[in-house]
């Protein structure tokens, strides 16, 4: 169970280490900026804060988290939810705000963490205690400490804020930091199990003796032979296909685009406009049990004349119908209906339509995945269940119906007659992001089943946080057992002895994936869920933006702003629509951009449709060779002939599935000072490919740290680049300063803060993308930009704006 | 003066000072101490009634106990209930002593063993106070301190500021002096450094009279070498441990 746990001195007393701080912000007189922080900050609070993982039942915990954190006198616990008596009336942050000398007041947070790598005591002596409460020991328990600072002030600007982090609050080096908005400080979404997790990460080793502490104690085994199992891991084994999840049968996506104006202008003519529009909406939520549907909607406005033959179908009436038709289809299907306006032309020899799509997304239907596909995923144990008999293999089936049924178990894989490795290699569905295998104590039965056939049994997946219950479970069914290792997110399969790594293979080589098959390369995650009812998400990714669009009712939105939404509330999994329209001009740089502009976001593109109006064929090949190419599905083309009208029009969509729509990114610069940088990638070669799937969120762990990526295409040139990071520069009036020393291919530029920088290059440098530091943004509304010969060229971005 | 049977537990955990002082102390007065640490302890599994048999003083030093994570004593006062399950009345009311001292009264205040509305919190300059208090004894509930005048002890605190809780205040505070809990004020002020509880046998002080045990301890004894062999005056409350425990 992760929970999160601020404590505070009560309103009525007062904080004396933040008098003392501020006291010495009042001494510091280093120059003029820092020297009037000290009259802006007007109040200032500290909490302590601790992100705790438990291995516990929920009742456990909340005894713990009162026993180790409570006390009545002077503090307040600030759990969320899990302990409301402990806090104030409001059980929020708002009661300590109410000290604050100036009221309502501007309050801002500043939360430092200590880093996962750094050296925690103070985590260390708390889990110490917990554990002492709970009477138990676990390896996957941590504890991770920080402090929390309110600081209130009209005037503040985040600039001082950022100072007050770096150079008074945290030690850059062994904590992180990041700055909280008023309205987070008082809601209670921080101590939300996903938003906790983000800051434990699973331990690394796992002292052996943890693992083995339910078995019956093993006589002292002969040594493992390494080299064997080095060689067993490399050896590509020849693995039953059907047995493993094919990613089209994971979930139900059905798609459906067409142009409309045709069928909507004789429909218009005869007066129930809209009525096609919800025919094919009704059609979809009657056949697929949607989860989402998607309408974009392309109507030229005001300034152009509807060319039907019939008085009063004037476009603005179209729309409203149309809109009006949406919105009951939206109330009367509990679907959530995106309407998309996409396009208006000044040229009148062009013609009116609408532009319809619909996405459905049901529960999976077929396939291995179908009922693990609703389930995030995270840690599991792994189990090896053996049934020698028919009547203890009855026992095994009724302990797993059970344990299925309290959701205990993510997976079981069969594995009688089988080698322990020709299990593992078989169950890629279930083990595709990684596991570690601990063999201490269980020496022989690991060299003796590693390459031999197992017994009659099956592996199981337990969760980690059901991991108890299931062994009593099976202890009182008297069914023999073994925990043989933990399923990780790390992408690397381990063999771990008394600590040490004796073996390792990364999942590609391990389950033979084929270098860079562009199906495997573009689908991982599945993304939907048994809910039968959606709802909007509460954004709370803190680089989000305005552009993303997640509400799941009527919006505007364009080429610049995809449709993002998330099913479940089961899942943090999403679904990206971004859509285009394109006239003649189309070919396959555009197409590629849009892939990267998807990837740039955080999408990794499932599938494309096309409807073709007046449809060129080079269009098609384009298409077609993407498909042949990257491995992105074509769903659906569609293709109209009207030689009346005297034009060629192509709309298109692009479905992405994101990982974790809180990691998703929008274009524009946030913040003065960030570092920019740019990272070559397209989809083209192997190594660039890293790029996009570590921009999509398929490998590494610190794509949230990006503020910003803009994808930049390949025919830009030095011009085209400056202008996309112009328009970039424009949202918030910023500047900044650039050296671009050469041309500048397809790839991304991206911006981080200098706090996040370290560990952000860190891990391109260990996954071997390349990057190259470009420049910073400032304050000052300039781009500034530098040639090789250190020649600067200057764009003012006021007056553009 | 004992004949060295009482035994004394000096309980031990990461951070703690003081310990030789605390085993010379005892040591000199009469007592046999062992200085355990509190894991070890967990691990011996020494229960209460094991505790009650074997030991009739049980010290918890001062210093930066288990670096004072969530507060002073806190972590410590945990590993003692949850860890050991250990209840200091029981073992008063058995005959047992309990001296803490400073952090380790602030065990005790965790433990709740002077009552539920008491606390210590950091003092308004969020320093450590390292200074020589005089501190006076107030009433006569505390066995610790009887017969004892003005003692002049080092102190070496963060939390030194003792709360009440403003809910329950009247209350609180008013059993607080009805029952004399608040035996240790500072000379010339109302601020409490030192409890008791309603047996008087259960004490913890802010200051470290472990620290004083010798006259040449303090700071200026040089400025009357004469009285450089004479004991210091935090042996005296030893020296009533010892006798508490010898009249039974």
């Amino acid at each position: 169970m992760f929970v999160r746990i601020e404590i505070g001195q009560k309103a009525e007393f007062s904080d004396p280490e933040a008098n003392q701080l501020i006291s010495l912000l009042r001494e510091v007189q280093t120059d003029q900026r820092f020297g009037a922080i000290s009259d802006r900050l007007r109040w200032l609070r500290k909490l302590k804060v601790f992100w705790i993982h438990l291995n516990a039942p929920r009742d456990r915990v909340v005894h713990a988290v009162q026993v180790a954190f409570k006390n009545r006198v002077t503090d307040w616990v600030f759990t969320g939810d899990l302990l409301p008596s402990a806090a104030g009336a409001t059980g929020t942050l708002f009661d300590i705000m109410q000290e604050a000398p100036h009221r309502p007041g501007v309050f801002h947070g500043i939360e430092k963490r200590t880093r996962l790598q750094s050296h925690d005591e103070e985590a260390g002596v708390l889990l110490d205690a917990l554990q002492t409460i709970l009477g138990r020991r676990s390896s996957q328990d941590r504890v991770v400490s920080g402090e929390l600072m309110i600081v209130e002030g009209a005037k503040l600007a985040r600039d001082d804020l950022e100072w007050l982090a770096k150079y008074w609050f945290a030690h850059e080096q062994q904590e992180s930091w990041s700055i909280l908005p008023e309205e987070e400080l008082k809601k209670n979404s921080r101590f939300q199990h996903e938003q906790v997790q983000k800051y434990i990460s699973n331990p690394i080793e796992r002292p052996p003796s943890r693992l083995l502490q339910f078995r019956p104690t093993q006589q002292p085994a002969k040594e493992i032979s390494w080299e064997e199992i080095n060689e067993l891991i490399k050896t590509p084994m020849e693995c039953d296909e059907t047995a493993m999840i094919d990613e089209g049968e994971e979930f139900n996506l059905s798609t459906e685009i067409r142009f409309s104006s045709k069928d909507l202008q004789h429909r218009t003519q005869s007066e129930i406009e809209g009525q096609l529009v919800r025919q094919q909406l009704w059609h979809e939520a009657l056949q697929c049990e949607p989860r989402l549907q998607t309408v974009l909607s392309v109507l030229p406005d005001s300034n152009r004349l509807w060319r039907g033959e019939l008085h009063g179908a004037h476009p603005l009436r179209i729309k409203s119908e149309f809109n009006r038709a949406l919105k009951r289809v939206a109330e009367t299907t509990d679907t959530p209906v995106v309407s998309m306006k996409c396009f208006e032309s000044l040229d009148e020899s062009e013609p009116s339509y609408f532009w319809t799509t619909t996405v459905a997304v049901g529960k999976p239907t077929k396939g291995a995945g179908a009922k693990n596909a609703n389930i995030d995923k995270g840690p599991a144990g792994l189990f090896w269940i053996s049934h020698s008999d028919l009547i203890s293999a009855k026992l095994v089936q009724f302990a797993l119906d059970q344990c299925l049924k309290g959701e205990a178990i993510e997976f079981s894989v069969p594995g009688s007659g089988r080698s322990l490795m020709e299990i593992l290699k078989r169950a890629k569905a279930e083990l595709s992001y990684g596991f570690d295998i601990v063999v201490d104590g269980v020496e022989e039965w690991f060299q003796k089943y590693v390459n031999a056939p197992l017994p009659l049994g099956q592996v199981w997946g337990v969760k980690d946080d059901k991991r108890e219950w299931v062994i009593e479970e099976l202890k009182t069914r008297g069914i023999s057992f073994l925990h043989f290792g933990m399923t990780s997110m790390t992408g690397d399969i381990r063999f771990l002895e008394k600590g040490d790594v004796r073996a390792k293979a990364s999942i590609t080589n391990f389950f033979n994936i084929k270098p860079y098959s562009a199906k495997k390369d573009l689908l991982e995650e599945p993304v939907f869920t048994g809910e039968t009812r959606q709802q909007p998400v509460h954004f709370q990714n803190r680089f989000s933006t305005e552009e993303l669009v997640l509400k799941p009712e009527f919006n505007h939105v364009s080429i610049a702003s995809p449709v993002v939404l998330r099913p479940s509330l089961m899942s943090w999994s999403g679904v990206m629509v971004l859509g285009d329209l394109c006239g003649t001009d189309f070919d396959a740089s555009r197409l590629e951009y849009l892939f990267r502009k998807c990837t740039a976001i955080g999408g990794v593109i499932h599938s494309m449709q096309v409807s073709f109006l007046n449809g060129l064929k080079t269009w098609y090949k384009t298409f077609e060779k993407a498909q042949a190419q990257y491995g992105v599905k074509l769903d659906q083309a569609e293709s109209i002939v009207d030689p009346e009208i005297r034009s060629h029009w192509l709309a298109m969509q692009l479905i992405s599935r994101v990982n974790d729509i809180r990691s998703i990114r929008s274009e524009d610069f946030k913040h003065p000072h960030d570092r920019i940088y740019w990272l070559p990638g397209g989809f083209d070669q192997p190594a660039s490919r890293l790029v996009a799937r570590w921009l999509a969120c398929v490998e590494g762990r610190y794509q949230n740290s990006l503020h910003s990526a803009v994808a930049i295409e390949s025919t830009d040139g030095r011009q085209g680049v400056i202008n996309t990071l112009t328009y970039t520069l424009v949202k918030r009036r910023l500047g900044a300063e650039l050296k671009l020393q050469h041309h500048f291919p397809g790839g991304f530029f991206v911006s981080m803060s200098e706090n996040e920088r370290f560990a952000v290059e860190e891990e391109w440098r260990t996954m071997g993308i390349e990057f190259e530091f470009v420049g910073r943004t400032t304050s000052s509304p300039f781009l500034v930009v530098r040639d090789e010969s250190d020649r600067a060229q200057t764009i003012s971005i006021e007056d553009l704006a | 003066m004992s004949q060295g049977k009482f035994r004394a537990l000096i309980l031990s955990s990461p951070g703690a000072r003081g310990l030789h002082a605390f085993e010379y102390a005892l040591n000199t007065v009469g007592f046999d101490s062992e200085v355990l640490d509190i894991d070890e302890t967990m691990a011996l599994k020494l229960d209460q009634d094991q505790l009650c048999l074997k030991y009739k003083l049980v010290v918890l030093p001062g210093g930066n106990t288990y670096s004072s994570v969530l507060g002073g004593g806190r972590i410590l006062s945990i590993k003692i209930q949850q860890g050991l399950g250990w209840n200091f009345n029981k073992f008063a009311e058995r005959g047992g002593l309990v001296l803490g001292v400073g952090n380790g009264l602030l065990t005790l205040t965790h433990l709740k063993i002077f009552g539920d509305d008491y606390s210590f919190r950091t003092n308004e300059k969020a320093q450590y106070r390292e200074e020589w208090v005089k501190v006076t004894p107030f009433g006569n509930r505390c066995l610790w301190l009887r017969g004892l005048g003005t003692l002049e002890l080092p102190v070496n605190q963060l939390e030194d500021q003792f709360v009440i809780d403003p809910f329950a205040f009247v209350e609180a505070k008013g059993r607080l002096e009805r029952l004399g809990l608040s035996c240790l004020k500072r000379e010339g002020s109302n601020q409490i450094y030192g409890l008791c509880d309603q047996t008087g046998r259960i004490f913890g002080l802010l200051p470290h009279p472990e620290f004083f045990l010798s006259w040449t301890h303090m700071e200026d004894w040089f400025t009357n070498p004469t009285r450089a062999a004479a004991p210091g005056q935090g042996l005296q409350i030893f020296e009533n441990a010892a006798r508490i425990v010898a009249n039974g």
